[in-house]
């Protein structure tokens, strides 16, 4: 809504004022002038209306009073007669006349004029108008027989001095309407006789006579005027009507006051009043909105001071004069002005000193946006190689597969460094680090052009190449990769011989997730690991095949772990000194469905990369413990027990402290368990372990070094451990018959082994020759086909039973 | 502003003025007039007269003579007629059929604005009276003449005679000349005509006094009003009455040329004519009126 000025509500209040006033005025002025105007006329109607009743009054008395006077006075002789009706005429109003007629047909009258033969006085209106009752009666007006004019008679019979007539007088009604003339009621108003029967006798101007005033519903009304006053029309014209009667003979005096005039009147009067009224309103009305103008003015005045504030002048001030409201406010303005000078000083002031504020915040926001970038650097990098990370790469991996659109392969490649571990434990991390920024730098220089480098942990890398336009194309990279670890890497002028472990996963060919993806590259880089050392796999059915196999056999393991599938065999170690069977091996089987297809080699492989195999050797050991403890209990000389374990299984912190806690759960004797530990199990972290293995001696537990050769051992580190027996591998026993050097091989390795005081085992015995060349050799225990295969619990009790009987026998 | 007040005013007083001047436009006026004497002889007669206001008002003038008395009624009620010259009793007997506007009225030099009703007879035919007329012919003008027709009517009624069987033949000659022709050559021995045509026949030679008896004469009766319709465009009205309050200054000699006695014209005052209302009112209005209005 528009805000309106002091102007504008200013003249609505005028205005509205100025109009109400006006209508009230008016209508007042209206009321009080109609109703003065009003008692005007009807006092004038009044006095007239008496004036004339009690003229006609004494007219008509004086008429009967001389009619009677005549009908007494006039007798028989002629000049008589007529000498009375002159003297009377003079006492009646001019312009009447005084009749006589007789029964006889005579007449006589006052005025000069001559009546013609054809006058008959007998048939005249007045002669026979008379009522016998000897009153005077009066006629309706009729037309005179001479002229013919409107004339009225009052006639009286006479009845004495012998005459037998009538004596009337005639009145012209024009004369008498002359006479009712001279009164008037304003200017339109009526004054007028009426007979008895409500003919208009005389009027104003001889106005409708002989023209009945009633009319046909208003007898009442007119009844009513003579009481009071009372609206009535005559001639379509409307009065207010007042009557009189006039006693003697029925007629009435009627004043009648004319409506319309009276209206008009009113009208004239109010008019002028009016108009000054409307006048006045205007000229005040000017004045007040003049005066209010003024007041207003020192306000404006301060409005445009304010304006002028308002665009930040405050050198401004206003001129305290005036009235009293206009000087408070002026000085209250000053006051503002000159607060406000001050507040805006102290504001420039303050502006001033967050401006330097400002610059000091901008300045540690471009810092802070600084460090802000480093941060998302080195979240995104890896800080060593300034390669990818781990994040950086899968998140471009997602986006590189989202935006993907062409027809293009890309190749995933997981790249493994092989014993990256033993580098840096044997040469130190700085000269790791070294490494593999070396490696890094190679991977980068490699020829594929769109490739994306990351490190996404120790010693592990990923690369994507993009665009490829075949699958070979990776396999072309993959083999570039392993020719790069070919060159042995130099790192403060030690020659580093490192290989790396490589699988590639193809997209979209093997598959279309980021997961999948690396998961399979994964895959196949595992599956190159276990091809050797610097080898490459591409994924394809068979590492799928593996990888299903390994999930496989994993739930399987974890099936048989749960329902307790697992169950051991033995294969029993024949003593050639003793000549029997001393030694048992524990040995992993399952009956578990979920696991029939696969051999025990794949499911123990498989358990040591899930870990599953530590829970698999507690079983193993624990049920080890209880067998033997149960095969003893019917032996003179108890039998040994041997156990594999896993390497994964002596890397683990308590597993000294298991072994103690199966031990004492079962309650076997430790003398009666061996341990079976490979070599290669044992040279990783070899001096960790060799304090367990000795802890473990110390329980009375005996240790076979197995697959004894075939490992990186070195005859010092042999020396250092604490075990009993030396296995030899199948492999050497496979071989021993086929030539002179692989037996002379065997017979070495057992005579090694007898220097240091170890005692062997032949594993993998099949034939007698072998046997009895092992024997001669002096190997103390032979395990194999030839003695036995691996056998469940029943059959190799009864097979220890039958030993105990056979040695009895011999 | 107070000037807006002021325009609401200005407005407000201009439409009550446009409402009030609304009346009906005219571009020509019609005269018409009862039949005095013959058709021809009063349009020559007439025609200063004619042109005087043509001038005057600026736009044609018609002068039509009605053929009766009542037809000069009917065209006012037609509206063919703008402005009549009536007779004093025909004028009473429109007014009763439609609203009127009296504007003015002959003034003569001797007599003012009255004239006489003459009942007359040929002087060699010894009718003197009233009663000599018994069983003779008579003439009126027409059934709305006052002079020719309505005086003479309440004469008889106030005697008491009854026209039909007082004389042996009524005929209307339908003007006053005319009255006068019929009586000269004897087809009535006596016939009602006005003062002011008898007077006027007897200046212009047409008669000799000494050949007419004048039997009766009546009171005093107003001259032969002109007349508009109310409804008539008020400018017109007022124009043309201006023009003829004037005409005795601005054409004297074409007006008396036109009628010797007559001095000037004057405006009417509607009570002038309230004696010849009252006689017919006497006499029984409705009946006169009517008598007078269907007699075609």
């Amino acid at each position: 809504m528009r805000q309106r000025g002091i102007r504008f509500w200013a003249l609505m209040s005028i205005i509205t004022i100025s109009f109400i006033t006006t209508v009230l005025f008016v209508f007042l002025s209206y009321t009080s002038i109609s109703k003065s105007l009003k008692n005007q006329y009807i006092h004038e109607s009044e006095s007239v209306l008496q004036q004339s009743t009690n003229y006609f009054s004494y007219q008509f008395l004086n008429v009967e009073n001389i009619l009677e006077k005549l009908s007494e006075e006039l007798t028989v002789e002629s000049d008589n007669i007529f000498g009375t009706l002159q003297f009377y005429e003079q006492l009646i109003p001019s312009s009447s006349t005084i009749f006589m007629g007789l029964e006889n047909g005579k007449y006589y009258y006052s005025s000069k004029q001559l009546y013609p033969k054809s006058y008959k006085v007998v048939e005249q209106e007045w002669y026979k108008n008379i009522n016998k009752s000897e009153g005077v009666t009066w006629t309706k007006p009729y037309m005179d027989y001479l002229t013919p004019e409107i004339i009225i008679s009052a006639s009286m019979p006479i009845t004495h001095n012998g005459l037998h007539g009538v004596v009337a007088i005639h009145f012209k009604i024009d004369k008498i309407s002359e006479m009712i003339s001279e009164s008037r009621i304003g200017e339109d108003g009526l004054v007028m006789l009426l007979d008895g029967n409500g003919t208009i006798l005389a009027n104003r101007d001889n106005y409708l006579i002989g023209e009945s005033i009633i009319h046909p519903q208003q007898e009442k009304l007119l009844e009513q005027s003579f009481d009071q006053l009372v609206p009535y029309s005559i001639d379509n014209k409307e009065y207010l009507i007042q009557t009189k009667a006039i006693s003697q003979n029925g007629m009435s005096i009627l004043t009648a006051i004319s409506e319309e005039e009276l209206r008009n009147e009113l009208v004239k009067s109010l008019l002028p009043i009016v108009l000054t009224g409307i006048l006045s309103l205007l000229i005040f009305g000017t004045m007040a909105y003049v005066g209010l103008l003024k007041v207003i003015k020192p306000l404006k005045k301060l409005i445009d001071l304010m304006s002028s504030v308002e665009l930040g002048n405050y050198n401004v001030y206003a001129k305290e004069k005036d009235y009293l409201e206009v000087h408070q406010l002026t000085k209250g303005f000053n006051s503002m002005i000159h607060g406000l000078k001050k507040r805006d000083q102290e504001l420039n002031h303050t502006y001033n000193e967050i401006k330097k504020t400002e610059k000091q915040l901008r300045v540690k926001y471009e810092e802070l946006k600084e460090s802000e970038e480093k941060i998302q650097h080195l979240a995104a990098y890896d800080s060593l190689t300034g390669l990818l990370n781990r994040r950086s790469i899968m998140q471009l991996l997602n986006q590189t597969i989202e935006n993907n659109n062409g027809e293009l392969y890309k190749a995933i490649i997981f790249l493994d460094l092989d014993n990256f571990k033993t580098v840096n434990d044997s040469l130190g991390h700085s000269t790791g680090d070294h490494l593999i920024v070396e490696v890094a730098q190679r991977l980068n220089n490699l020829t594929a052009k769109r490739k994306d480098v990351a490190r996404i942990s120790g010693d592990e890398f990923i690369l994507i190449c993009h665009d490829l336009h075949s699958e070979s194309e990776s396999e072309q990279i993959a083999q570039e990769i392993t020719a790069l670890f070919e060159e042995p890497i130099i790192i403060d002028s030690k020659q580093l011989n490192v290989t790396a472990s490589v699988g590639v996963a193809i997209y979209p060919s093997h598959a279309t997730t980021t997961e999948e993806l690396l998961k399979i590259a994964d895959m196949a880089m595992y599956q190159a690991k276990h091809f050797g050392k610097n080898c490459y796999k591409v994924f394809d059915e068979t590492v799928k095949r593996e990888v299903d196999e390994k999930v496989e056999i994993e739930l399987g393991i974890g099936e048989c772990l749960r329902n307790n599938k697992f169950e051991l065999f033995f294969q029993p170690l024949f003593n050639v000194q003793q000549g029997r069977v001393t030694n048992v091996e524990a040995l992993l089987r399952t009956k578990s469905s979920a696991l029939s297809k696969f051999n025990i080699f794949q499911i123990i492989q498989t358990a040591e990369i899930t870990g599953q195999i530590l829970e698999i050797d507690q079983w193993v050991i624990r049920e080890a413990c209880r067998s033997i403890q149960r095969i003893n209990e019917h032996m003179e000389d108890p039998l040994h027990i041997s156990v594999n374990i896993s390497a994964l299984h002596i890397m683990q912190q308590d597993f000294v402290k298991n072994i103690k806690t199966i031990l004492e759960e079962t309650g076997v004797e430790p003398g009666w368990i061996d341990l079976e530990i490979t070599e290669t199990s044992l040279m990783e972290s070899f001096d960790l372990n060799i304090a367990k293995l000795f802890e473990l001696k110390e329980l009375g537990i005996s240790l076979h070094l197995d697959d004894f050769g075939t490992g990186y051992s070195s005859l010092n580190y042999l020396n250092r451990l604490p075990i009993d027996h030396v296995k030899i591998d199948k492999s050497f026993v496979d071989k021993m018959l086929q030539s002179e050097k692989d037996s002379k091989m065997v017979e070495t390795i057992i005579a090694l082994s007898h220097n240091i005081g170890l005692q062997v085992v032949a594993e993998g015995v099949e034939h007698e020759d072998q046997f009895e060349l092992l024997a001669s050799y002096q190997c103390e225990l032979i395990q194999g086909y030839y003695i036995s295969k691996p056998v469940n619990y029943e059959t190799i009790i009864r097979f220890i039973q039958n030993q105990n009987i056979n040695h009895m026998s011999i | 502003m107070v000037f807006r007040k002021f325009i609401l005013l200005v407005l407000l007083v201009g439409a009550f003025s446009i409402l009030s001047g609304c009346k009906e436009e005219a571009d020509s006026l019609t005269i018409g007039f009862i039949p005095l004497k013959e058709k021809e002889v009063m349009l020559e007669e007439y025609k200063p007269i004619q042109n005087y206001l043509e001038e005057n008002l600026d736009f044609p003038v018609n002068i039509e003579i009605m053929d009766n008395y009542a037809n000069l009624v009917k065209g006012m009620e037609n509206e063919s007629i703008d402005i009549g010259y009536f007779g004093a009793f025909s004028y009473i007997a429109a007014e009763s059929q439609m609203p009127l506007t009296p504007l003015i009225v002959e003034e003569r030099k001797v007599t003012g604005i009255y004239y006489q009703s003459f009942i007359i007879s040929r002087s060699d035919s010894n009718l003197k009276t009233i009663d000599d007329l018994k069983g003779k012919k008579f003439a009126f003008v027409d059934s709305g003449s006052t002079s020719g027709f309505v005086l003479p009517y309440a004469l008889f009624k106030s005697r008491s005679i009854e026209m039909d069987n007082y004389f042996s033949g009524i005929h209307y000659s339908g003007s006053h000349v005319g009255v006068l022709e019929d009586l000269k050559n004897s087809i009535v021995d006596a016939g009602a005509i006005s003062s002011i045509q008898y007077e006027q026949l007897l200046e212009d030679g047409e008669i000799r006094e000494e050949d007419y008896t004048i039997i009766w004469e009546s009171p005093e009766i107003p001259g032969s009003p002109y007349v508009a319709r109310s409804e008539l465009d008020q400018k017109l009205q007022e124009n043309f009455v201006e023009a003829m309050l004037t005409i005795h200054q601005e054409i004297p000699d074409e007006l008396s040329q036109y009628d010797r006695s007559l001095e000037k014209f004057v405006k009417i005052e509607n009570k002038d004519y309230n004696s010849i209302r009252n006689i017919s009112t006497i006499l029984g209005k409705e009946y006169m009126v009517n008598y007078f209005l269907q007699d075609k």
